[in-house]
């Protein structure tokens, strides 16, 4: 036997080997082809349920211009009342999310520095209590808003909307302002004190300026978020009607083309603002060159910053916070168990029903997303292909920015009868419209610990033999785990608080959030109370696990 | 002018204990390396003499004036950190003008004095550029111009690995800048720099702190600091070491060979003569070993307590083959190892000291002798000067594996 065949044989022994399943289905699955497909409906996929709908009521509004004409601008009976109605309604939306993130951007400044550059005893709790308005529906939340200032005797209207706004677009703001503070190294800011800088000229010409992104990121968050939040505005907004209050209001009496057109109005402005803040954050500059030594050595002063941190305390311990758990302190009132169990109408049946509703169609969402989001997230951060990612990067935050009941409402035109006509208003179309919304919320944490994996690691693997799949399940898959998880609970609890576009699609389903609205508008408080208190209680603990996994994947 | 003093500073993080009740001064215009490891807590004190950290307890001086409590702002000194920390977002020019800005000190005069300095370092015409868009040198540069625009009356620069992200040509060149700028009549500064690098210390102290686990271990003249450390952690901070177990044996007394390999403890025995301070060591077999030792410690001793002897790789010399008359300082061994380092060669040489082996490690000058004669499994003798042994009391089998790394 010469020494070639003896080597050829080895190789056939080696070939020959059983391999195991899990190693067989990966290197089945390796194969470019499967890639490519993968990819492929990645993107259709992401097209269809993400950007199609939004897409199809720009159509609508173009195809039905005619009709938009006449019933909004020109009715027999209204005249143009309709158009009026919209103007007023923009006004008034804009108008209270303006006043919210500025009122927002002051006190969350000395908040989110309190939260990342002291040291304190209880600043995890604070902190965490700072990031729940978020994760609670915002139902439950203007509820509580209104309990609390009733005391005060704030009637509904537009300052109580305010003051709901401001509560609920807080965290956004802080959120972001603490990302880019904990990013920002201390390091510059020492080295400006050293130079002989007194506080607050090393606030204004370092932290400022390398906070920026942050800022401005997290007030348009806030913006578009008050511009588009229904479910804590139909509580608190008496007669006073925001534009997507006026598309729940369309909707409901099935004036398709006004709805249409207000839709379509709110989600231009939307993705305007979104494009511009991607486009100007960086040309936006502070005023570095001038200081005024004397005047910002005095407003350094140690006590000025005692008043500044106790002031800010108080402002978020009356404003905030207490305002937004002030229903729990309510549950345990006595007409509350006979209403809710022992009522002639079965309330705790509705609540149970409506419960597991949420419950399912945010799992689903949860399962839908991870199984389109995971490979998104590696199209974005692995796939060179040049401008179409930066293009796909860009769109992806749409579904953030836009109103969810704009989006709701495109949806509903989309996939229901107006459009392709696949879904009648129910469970599924609500499921849709979840999933819609919560994709950037699960790919984005993904993408974040993807760009921040060791490369090393996996070519490693590579060369030790493993194919492609293999390196995915065995490697990269364990090393992004926390990013992950964090975007299935960032969905779940998006889809569980969400209330102005599941008003649109809904049918006659009900979720909670939607129950809670539906129990508030017909003066059914202790049930509302008892219902508020458990989604509250049961979003902490979503949040708790948010911080759990967030600590776990920072270590 | 400008002394500094440190009065038992105290400083924890939590749990970690960074400092540890150091006492220190620095003199008036001298070149100041605080030496060590990574984690001794070297930052932690730099920071606090720049007033950007307070101590838990202890006092700051600046001539005697105790500046304990004052901002980093009212102490006008010049603080360079560690990745330089320009300010990204600035340009040169506005990075170098911060300082003068923030002291409202008048505009054209910094402009004039700012374009001066970017002359000085070569920067001109860069004044627009980011600091990202610069090279680590030029970045150095920069740091350096903006921190000594801070300075006023306190001429104290304080730098925090200056030359830590720079490639070795380019250190080499920034140290010698760095001496020239720190000796200049013109700024008669302070310097207090930090490192990990022996080389950098040797190159550039006037003197030296060595630190380790947030205490001061020893504070000299480069010399002093290499000769004389004070024990086996700053011997074998500054270069490669040999260590011997060691008993001491006063008076002449020889201790029973036999007796010694039934503990099981020492590879030789120390025998320190009675007038004298060079200690004899006796390793067996009639070889000797003798090494200096202090008086005061001579005193201390007593007969029979252990030693360790060290003695570094570079004072070890080496020759081919074993011959009779080489007593004292004289090892038989084999060369187990033998690597080419360019400038010297590394020898591992296998040796035989009371029935057990060991290796000591020699490097000696590459030279065409040892090059062409001494080889791989060369039968040897190693020697080393008698004044050039360190012997320190024993600090324990624990303490010495900690410190060596051996486990």
């Amino acid at each position: 036997m010469t020494k070639q065949t003896e080597i050829l044989s080895e190789r056939e022994i080696i070939d020959e080997i059983e391999l195991p399943f899990s190693l067989k289905f990966d290197r089945f699955f390796s194969k470019p082809v499967y890639r490519k497909s993968l990819d492929a409906i990645t993107i259709s996929f992401f097209i269809l349920v993400v950007i199609g709908p939004i897409i199809f009521i720009f159509l609508t509004i173009l195809l039905n211009i005619s009709t938009i004409q006449k019933e909004v601008f020109n009715d027999k009976l209204l005249g143009d009342l309709k158009w009026q109605m919209m103007l007023e309604s923009l006004i008034i939306s804009f108008t209270i999310a303006a006043i919210a993130v500025a009122v927002d951007l002051v006190i969350a400044f000395p908040t989110a520095i309190i939260l990342t550059r002291y040291k304190f005893r209880g600043k995890e709790i604070i902190d965490a209590l700072v990031d729940l308005p978020m994760a609670v529906p915002t139902g439950a939340l203007g509820f509580s808003i209104l309990l609390f200032w009733g005391l005060f005797l704030i009637e509904p209207g537009f300052y109580l909307i305010l003051l709901g706004h401001v509560v609920f677009t807080f965290p956004y703001i802080v959120r972001n302002m603490k990302i880019v503070l904990e990013k920002a190294d201390v390091l510059y800011e020492d080295a400006a004190r050293s130079l002989g800088a007194p506080g607050v000229t090393v606030f204004r010409t370092i932290t400022l300026p390398m906070m920026k992104e942050g800022i401005i990121a997290g007030a348009i968050l806030a913006f578009t978020r008050s511009l588009g939040e229904t479910g804590a505005t139909l509580i608190l907004s008496g007669l006073v009607e925001t534009s997507p209050i006026l598309i729940v209001g369309f909707r409901r009496q099935l004036e398709l083309p006004a709805a249409s057109l207000l839709a379509g109005i709110l989600i231009a402005i939307s993705i305007t603002l979104l494009f511009s803040v991607k486009f100007f954050t960086r040309k936006i500059g502070f005023p570095i060159k001038s200081v005024l030594p004397e005047f910002e050595r005095r407003l350094s002063h140690r006590y000025l910053r005692y008043i500044r941190d106790g002031l800010v305390a108080t402002i978020i311990i009356v404003m905030i916070l207490v305002p937004s758990f002030y229903v729990i302190s309510q549950v345990f009132d006595v007409t509350i168990i006979d209403e809710v169990f022992f009522g002639p109408d079965y309330k705790w049946a509705y609540l149970y029903v409506a419960l597991m509703n949420s419950i399912q169609i945010a799992a689903l969402a949860v399962i839908i997303n991870l199984i389109f989001g995971i490979p998104f997230a590696f199209i974005i951060v692995k796939r060179n292909w040049g401008k179409a990612i930066t293009f796909l990067d860009t769109i992806l935050d749409i579904p953030i920015a836009i109103p969810s009941a704009a989006l709701g409402f495109a949806v509903f035109m989309f996939w229901g009868p107006a459009g392709i006509g696949l879904f009648q208003p129910g469970f599924y179309m609500i499921l849709f419209v979840h999933v819609t919304f919560t994709f950037p919320y699960m790919v984005r944490p993904i993408i974040g610990v993807l760009e921040s994996t060791n490369v090393g690691v996996e070519e490693a693997a590579r060369t030790l033999g493993a194919s492609n799949m293999t390196v995915f399940r065995r490697i990269t898959l364990p090393s992004i785990k926390q990013g992950i998880i964090a975007g299935c609970i960032m969905v779940f609890t998006r889809s569980l608080g969400e209330t102005g576009a599941t008003i649109v699609v809904m049918g006659g389903i009900r979720t909670v959030p939607v129950l809670i609205v539906d129990w508030v508008e017909a003066n059914a408080f202790p049930s509302a109370i008892f219902a508020s208190t458990i989604v509250i209680i049961f979003s902490a603990f979503l949040i708790f696990a948010l911080r759990t996994v967030r600590k776990k994947g920072g270590e | 002018m400008v002394e500094i003093k440190l009065k038992n500073v105290s400083k924890s993080f939590k749990d970690l204990k960074a400092l540890d009740n150091v006492s220190l001064t620095i003199k008036d215009k001298e070149y100041f390396i605080i030496l060590g490891p990574t984690g001794a807590g070297k930052t932690t004190l730099l920071k606090i003499i720049g007033g950007l950290i307070k101590p838990d307890s202890g006092e700051v001086l600046f001539n005697n004036k105790n500046v304990t409590k004052l901002s980093p702002g009212e102490r006008n000194l010049g603080f360079m950190f560690e990745n330089y920390a320009l300010f990204p977002h600035m340009t040169i020019y506005d990075n170098i003008a911060y300082s003068s800005r923030v002291h409202a000190r008048d505009p054209k005069q910094t402009q004039k004095i700012v374009e001066q300095v970017l002359m000085m370092t070569l920067l001109t015409g860069r004044n627009e550029a980011l600091p990202e868009e610069m090279s680590g040198g030029m970045k150095q540069r920069v740091a350096l111009c903006r921190a000594l625009m801070n300075l006023e009356q306190t001429k104290l620069l304080i730098l925090d690995e200056p030359l830590k992200a720079l490639d070795a040509g380019l250190r080499m060149s920034l140290r010698r800048e760095l001496l020239l700028m720190a000796k200049s009549q013109l700024l008669e500064l302070t310097v207090i720099h930090v490192t990990n690098e022996e080389e950098e210390a040797m190159m550039l102290a006037d003197r030296i702190a060595v630190m380790n686990e947030g205490k001061v271990v020893q504070v000299g003249t480069p010399y002093e600091i290499y000769y004389q450390p004070k024990n086996l952690f700053v011997a074998n901070f500054m270069s490669e070491i040999n260590y011997f177990n060691g008993k001491c044996v006063k008076n002449g007394e020889v201790l029973n060979h036999n007796n010694l390999n039934s503990e099981k403890l020492d590879d030789i025995f120390l025998q320190i003569k009675k007038s004298s301070i060079p200690m004899q060591i006796d390793i067996g077999m009639n070889n000797f070993l003798t090494a200096f030792i202090e008086r005061k410690t001579y005193n201390e001793m007593k007969n029979g307590d252990r030693v360790l002897l060290v003695v570094r790789a570079n004072h070890i010399k080496i020759r081919l083959g074993h011959r009779k008359k080489d007593k004292h300082n004289a090892i038989l061994g084999r060369i187990s190892r033998r690597k080419f380092m360019g400038v010297f060669y590394r020898f591992e040489v296998l040796v035989k000291i009371n029935g057990s082996e060991k290796i000591i490690i020699v490097t000696n000058p590459a030279t065409s002798e040892i090059h062409n004669s001494i080889l791989e499994d060369s039968e040897v003798t190693i020697y080393f000067p008698e004044e050039l042994g360190i012997i320190f009391k024993h600090p324990g089998k624990d303490v010495v594996n900690k410190v060596l790394k051996l486990e």
